[in-house]
């Protein structure tokens, strides 16, 4: 049959089926089955698939369900765990690893990221962390909650790029100090000539 | 045709699913990617930030085989300070304390006390202690470099004193700027004491010590030279030439020859042949001589770092009973005439006058013939090697 009159066929059918079918639509198929609920359940991975696939490949938080491999539970331990964090919360919390990193009580038993002196551990005093302006000012910043970011560029698979000015010189000014049965030297430091240095980690 | 109605049910197909998917995204691809600690190795490494540093380490003539924990994440330090770190291993979880990845360690934590500390696996090891500077308060005040360490300690450039360390040990670049006064004007009174009658406006003298930058590049100790920071010293002593009145070399700081006397041992045209090198010259010759017998004073005998902080009259003096090593091949024992000195190196003449005059006072002396007092005289300070005898108006 000449492909001229397969196309002629189809047309017809397509347009009948038209006429006869009734003229109510549904703006989105599916969207009288509703999920059960009741059982705290989630299906954040209708959404957030990249993010299961995510920890599927990771041993870290992938069992903070207390289950065994990766269903979705997981989600709901950490985005749901502080729903007073903030009012109007409906679904899901924008989470900081300070809920259950920082907090020793947190009901999720999460080992917790003492040596910033910002955990609630009596021995938690971070005087020695040296990396405790990193955490300092990802806590200022905006784009995640408290110093979220801080964590996730050193403890995640996240693209990094890190651009650090290091000092590689300083002025030391030796001063003559002197009386009339004494002298020495005082000397006064600052640091100088910072070389930029800049770190891609993916 | 077919090929083009595949083309088309394609597109079709692609601009439907596009249509039916969600605009959701992930702030940080990877942020629920996340790492495994708990291997007894590093299973953040620290290179993957500070990759230089890397390079630094792989030319540096110390520290070279060290891992980054080695200093960084050390336990215990020589002085006994425990620090804590945020651990998961194979034993468990552990919160950390003082610090949670890593610890900037100051050189005295593994280079104080007896040089034992615990490095990052809890080992004991033994790092060569610094000396005098590793004892409390950093050891003897006859140690030359101690005020430099004290104001590194005191100031908040770096941690503990490591300022200082790094200044001669490592690649790290200083610009020095030594601000003394341009001058000295003083008298030797009659009655041989000292008194300074003023001091000329401050005169800043510029020194770099240009190296590579890393801190984490360190020298070997015998590439740390005096005339690298101290080229003004030098150049204020490495006049062989004579003065100009011919009675003695036209150098300040230092002085070997004088009317007819002389001792080679400080004279630094030996520099290449007796002394190996400049610093061999101030450290033998003066600054560290090596006391061959008898009862050095406290000046000599303490430990200190290198240097001593001493003058012409700790080693010549009536109290001399000590003979130190001439390399030159001259005298052992520091000459000292009394009679005609006068008890010059008592507590209440040259000693009650500030240190930085004291070499002057020999120097400016014998440069000017050697009168007995009442004498004036007005010395520049390095690198100038100027001296001026007041009283008969005239360059000496």
């Amino acid at each position: 049959m000449p492909l001229g009159r397969i196309i002629l066929v189809v047309t017809i059918i397509f347009v009948a089926g038209l006429i006869v079918l009734p003229s109510t639509v549904n703006i989105f198929a599916g969207s009288h089955t509703f999920y059960d609920v009741s059982g705290n359940e989630s299906n954040c991975e209708k959404c957030h698939a990249d993010v299961l696939e995510e920890l599927k490949v990771t041993e870290v938080h992938a069992t903070v369900d207390d289950e065994a491999g990766v269903s979705g539970k997981e989600c709901s331990i950490c985005h749901r765990t502080n729903l007073s964090a903030s009012k109007g919360i409906h679904a899901a919390t924008v989470t900081s690893c300070r809920y259950c990193h920082l907090n020793a009580s947190s009901i999720t038993g999460a080992p917790l990221a003492g040596g910033f002196g910002l955990s609630d551990n009596e021995n938690d005093t971070g005087t020695h962390a040296i990396h405790a302006s990193y955490v300092y000012y990802a806590g200022r910043d905006d784009l995640m909650p408290n110093t979220t970011e801080a964590c996730v560029g050193c403890h995640s698979n996240t693209w990094l790029e890190v651009t650090l000015n290091v000092s590689t010189g300083a002025k030391f000014v030796v001063s003559s100090n002197y009386s009339d049965s004494q002298s020495s030297f005082d000397t006064s430091m600052k640091m100088s000539n910072f070389t930029t240095y800049k770190e891609v980690v993916n | 045709m077919r090929s083009f109605i595949i083309a088309i049910l394609i597109i079709l197909v692609s601009a439907l699913a596009l249509f039916a998917s969600i605009d959701t995204v992930t702030l940080f691809t990877g942020s629920h990617y996340l790492t495994d600690i708990s291997s007894p190795q590093n299973d953040i490494d620290c290179t993957w930030c500070h990759s230089w540093i890397v390079d630094e380490l792989n030319h540096s003539d110390i520290h070279s085989g060290f891992a980054c924990e080695e200093c960084h994440r050390m336990t215990i330090t020589t002085n006994g300070e425990v620090i804590q770190y945020a651990t998961h291993n194979a034993t468990g979880t552990y919160p950390g304390n003082q610090s949670h990845a890593a610890y900037t360690p100051t050189c005295l934590d593994c280079h104080g006390g007896d040089g034992i500390y615990y490095n990052d696996t809890r080992k004991a090891k033994h790092a060569p202690p610094a000396p005098a500077f590793n004892q409390s308060d950093h050891g003897s005040n006859y140690s030359a470099h101690k005020s430099l360490v004290e104001d590194a300690r005191d100031q908040g450039m770096s941690f503990g004193a490591n300022e200082a360390c790094i200044s001669c040990h490592s690649e790290y670049t200083i610009w020095y700027e030594y601000v003394r006064p341009e001058y000295y004007n003083f008298t030797i009174e009659e009655n041989w004491t000292v008194n300074p009658t003023n001091y000329g406006p401050d005169n800043t003298t510029k020194i770099s010590k240009l190296e590579k930058g890393a801190k984490h590049e360190l020298k070997p100790l015998s590439n740390i030279t005096c005339d690298t920071c101290h080229s003004d010293v030098w150049q204020a002593i490495n006049h062989t030439e004579d003065n100009a009145l011919g009675t003695a070399p036209n150098s300040s700081h230092s002085i070997w020859w004088w009317g007819n006397r002389s001792d080679p041992m400080h004279d630094p045209r030996y520099v290449g042949s007796a002394y190996d090198n400049s610093t061999d010259y101030c450290l033998s010759s003066c600054h560290d001589p090596t006391v061959t017998s008898g009862t050095p004073p406290q000046v000599l005998s303490d430990q200190v770092h290198i240097a001593r902080r001493l003058s012409c009259y700790n080693c010549h003096s009536a109290q001399t009973n000590f003979d130190v090593e001439n390399k030159p091949g001259g005298g052992t024992y520091p000459e000292w005439n009394d009679s005609i000195h006068q008890n010059f190196e008592d507590e209440e003449k040259v000693f009650a006058s500030p240190l930085f005059l004291h070499a002057e006072t020999c120097i400016a002396c014998k440069r000017a013939g050697s009168p007995q007092p009442n004498v004036q005289y007005k010395t520049w300070t390095e690198p100038n090697n100027k001296m001026y005898d007041v009283n008969n108006g005239s360059y000496i």
